[in-house]
């Protein structure tokens, strides 16, 4: 027994010595990263898609941020913080000594600078960006003041129970007043924060490069140089990285993943991610591309009854999602899993179509975006797949496609029946979901944000509640209210929570995957 | 053109020219894979499995012969839909060589007979089409119309009859000045009667041979068109389209879902540019002793 005890006694030391070993980070390197496509700007308040918020994630930084691999908040660039009785006044306390990377100081003038040149009008800043993000997700700040050099105060018209966990979001990252007075316009070619990582080049669709910043108030970064390259291709990407002339790749090919699992010198990441892949029908009277069956809450039902969800979980994403049965995941809080999908039975979607008036069907129109998104691989093969199904209740869907940047516009715009999209979380709470995607508020013909245009007046109701709510328990029965009321409507057909996935060459270490997809370098090393 | 009698004739001496025989073989088993698909495949093109996606075809064993070249991205039968593409295909290709013959003989017959300022600004219209690749003027007019077969084949229609007019115009300019023409004009015939009844059957031979050779490079630009999702739409077999939606599997190792609608492009493309060729060889009497 004891000379078992021993043994295992043994075995643990010499696997714990090697995992010290192997666990030893190393300075210096340069990794280069397969990016599926280029950044528009590298201004972290003017973006939106997440191929540009990697990039700024390693220049750039905010007040909090999440957590490490969950959308728990902790201090960052502020030390703490107090909150005001009435949930109006945030007051945060700023660390010092921190530089940013063109050598100036941060402090609460560029805390100030840095929101103000996205809301107030006559900042001498406004002109130069679109702030999308500001509207969408912190309209309700009121002000931001400098209480002391390390102090300032944000203000909130309304009280917001999301706010603290929005702060960690890229729109509100600090960036230096010096160097964005220097470059006005083009700040957004020549970023300057107080990041790990400090910019050197940008090609456009061609490679962005970043190197390590030696005053990094955290300690200087393991990574010397971080080089992303643009790789359009899923395939290309995977040869690249079995060559080795890349590190890691994002966005891999479902269909690849068994050859990735073979190959002894990739290592896959994988992590639940908060998303969800979705198909819209429209039912907005006042947009041009309404569709009067769409009107019928029957002939959406008949929709949701008829597309075979699970075959196109199983095999169109491989394993790579869970199918959805609401607009937020399952790992988000508030997620209401009494709800019981409607289940793929073609006989009760044409029952409900001939009820409604439509037994024999109608024709209509299947928007899908061309690219491929993190909460859908392959658009097109999806909406083919979906329109064999519609085609089996009687339903021809045509299927229509235009290039991404103008497929946002139209979509935004109305001009779909049927449209497929998509959304990735930005601070893990239902109302990034629930209030961008669903809410009436955002259903404007032109800039929706709800692109079913479904506006039902009891979940605004709800979903306004929710917002100015602190307490959490509350907030949490709203929105699993929220989620039956838009199941009944059934605006949607909530199609897929897809995992993020990674996969790197087995010498990158201390890589940690998000659930939102922010990727942190400063931990990343290589190993020689 | 005068030493051949008749079509039989033409066809002796086509057999005498052993490529030429070839593409015309070639052309004719396509011809009728796109008269009778249905008689030749073995499923339906537009019925779909997903749980049968990328299946290996016949060498991979007996119980795979069900779908002779496997199946696709969505479990459909490559084998027949690439026996119905073939249609599309060719209807594609001759339809959009006829809108440019059509055009191409009308600018080039006008250009070459008139000369003088009707040359020159048709001819600079002509030169202003010529400027653009031919595949990003096809993407272009594809802009303008939005995507489609009928209007790809206008598209490609268009791009090709620059060349077609060219070809026209300078046969024109010879024969515009041979002596049975001038003998016609001096009976007092019309431009029209001269155009239509001598001029235009003596351009003929080199359109022939031209538009064999179009027919073949307007298949493929279907193709590229369809790869780039502007052409024929989803669910509809083309051959394009179906290299498109399977390319992503070759790391996966799913080859036969790209590797034989690309066979059967090539087939087809090599068919055309041999008898076209062996066309040329025909007709044209420099090259035939």
């Amino acid at each position: 027994m004891r000379k078992v005890l021993l043994l295992v006694v043994g075995v643990f030391l010499v696997l714990g010595a090697g995992f010290v070993w192997a666990s030893e980070p190393r300075y210096g390197g340069t990794l280069i990263y397969g990016s599926a496509g280029d950044a528009t700007r590298l201004d972290p308040a003017d973006v939106t898609d997440g191929i540009s918020i990697t990039r700024t994630d390693a220049m750039f930084e905010g007040l909090v941020r999440y957590k490490p691999g969950t959308t728990e908040i902790e201090p960052w660039l502020a030390e703490s913080w107090e909150v005001s009785e009435d949930g109006l006044t945030f007051t945060f306390h700023l660390r010092k000594g921190v530089k940013f990377h063109d050598g100036t100081d941060f402090n609460a003038d560029a805390v100030v600078y840095s929101f103000k040149r996205q809301f107030d009008p006559n900042h001498p800043f406004h002109q130069y960006g679109e702030w999308a993000y500001w509207q969408w997700m912190f309209s309700y700040v009121k002000d931001v003041e400098k209480v002391d050099d390390y102090t300032v105060r944000i203000t909130l018209s309304q009280p917001n129970a999301s706010f603290l966990t929005s702060m960690a979001m890229f729109t509100v990252a600090i960036v230096s007043p010096t160097a964005c007075e220097k470059y006005k316009g083009d700040f957004f070619k020549n970023p300057v924060g107080t990041g790990p990582f400090k910019f050197v080049e940008w090609v456009k669709d061609d490679h962005m490069t970043v190197e390590a910043f030696e005053d990094y108030w955290g300690g200087r970064p393991y990574l010397d140089r971080i080089i992303f390259r643009v790789i359009p291709d899923p395939s290309v990407r995977l040869l690249e990285l079995e060559k080795g002339s890349i590190h890691c790749m994002e966005y891999p090919n479902p269909d690849d993943l068994e050859r990735i699992a073979k190959n002894p010198d990739l290592v896959l990441l994988e992590l639940p991610g908060i998303n969800v892949g979705y198909l819209a029908m429209n039912m907005g009277e006042d947009t041009p591309g309404f569709q009067k069956p769409f009107g019928d809450v029957r002939v959406r039902r008949a929709i949701n009854h008829a597309i075979n969800k699970k075959a196109i979980v199983e095999h169109l994403y491989k394993g790579t999602a869970i199918p959805a049965k609401n607009p937020i995941p399952p790992t988000m809080w508030g997620y209401n899993d009494d709800i019981k999908d409607y289940e793929y039975d073609p006989e009760k979607a044409k029952a409900l179509l001939a009820e409604a008036g439509y037994p024999n069907g109608f024709e209509t129109t299947l928007w899908v975006m061309p690219v491929s998104r993190p909460y859908m691989f392959d658009p097109p093969k999806i909406a083919e797949a979906i329109q064999a199904d519609l085609e089996e209740v009687g339903i021809r869907a045509n299927i229509y496609t235009v290039e991404w940047g103008t497929y946002l516009q139209e979509t935004e715009a109305g001009k779909h029946p049927m449209c497929l999209l998509g959304w990735i979380g930005d601070n893990g709470d239902p109302d990034n979901f629930l209030y961008v995607l669903l809410d009436k508020d955002n259903a404007i013909v032109g800039s929706a944000g709800n692109v079913a245009f479904y506006r039902n007046d009891e979940l605004h109701e709800i979903l306004i509640k929710a917002q100015q709510t602190y307490d959490q328990k509350e907030r949490e029965a709203l929105y699993r209210k929220a989620q039956e009321i838009i199941h009944n409507d059934a605006p949607w057909v909530p199609l897929a929570h897809a995992k993020l996935q990674m996969v790197f060459r087995k010498n990158v270490k201390g890589f940690v995957l998000h659930p939102l997809d922010r990727k942190y370098f400063q931990s990343v090393w290589l190993e020689e | 053109m005068r030493s051949i009698e008749s079509i039989a004739e033409a066809l002796r001496l086509l057999c005498r020219n052993r490529a030429a025989l070839v593409g015309l073989v070639i052309l004719g088993v396509y011809v009728f894979v796109a008269l009778f698909p249905w008689l030749l495949a073995p499923n339906d093109p537009l019925k779909r499995d997903l749980a049968l996606r990328y299946r290996p075809g016949f060498w991979a064993g007996k119980e795979f012969a069900r779908f002779p070249l496997g199946t696709d991205y969505l479990g459909r039968c490559v084998l027949s839909r690439i026996l119905w593409g073939t249609r599309t295909s060719l209807l594609v290709g001759v339809i959009a060589v006829s809108i440019s013959t059509g055009l191409g003989m009308f600018l080039g017959l006008l250009s070459g007979y008139f000369g003088g300022w009707v040359d020159m600004v048709l001819m600079r219209v002509v030169d202003v089409l010529f400027a653009f690749p031919s595949i990003l003027l096809a993407i272009t007019i594809m802009a303008a119309l939005g995507p489609g077969l009928e209007k790809a084949m206008i598209a490609i229609g268009i791009v090709y009859t620059p060349q077609m007019a060219r070809v026209v115009r300078s046969v024109t300019l010879v024969i515009r000045e041979m002596e049975f023409i001038e003998a016609e004009r001096a009976l007092g015939a019309s431009h029209a009667r001269i155009i239509w009844y001598h001029i235009l059957p003596n351009t003929l031979p080199p359109v022939v041979v031209y538009a064999t050779l179009g027919v073949a490079g307007a298949i493929l630009d279907a193709a590229a068109l369809g790869f780039l999702g502007l052409g024929a739409m989803p669910p509809a077999p083309e051959w394009g389209a179906m290299l498109s939606g399977s390319h992503k599997a070759l790391t996966s190792g799913a080859w036969w879902a790209v590797a034989f609608p690309g066979l059967a492009i090539m087939t087809a493309v090599l068919g055309l540019n041999l008898l076209g060729d062996g066309m040329r060889d025909l007709l044209d009497p420099r090259l035939r002793m």
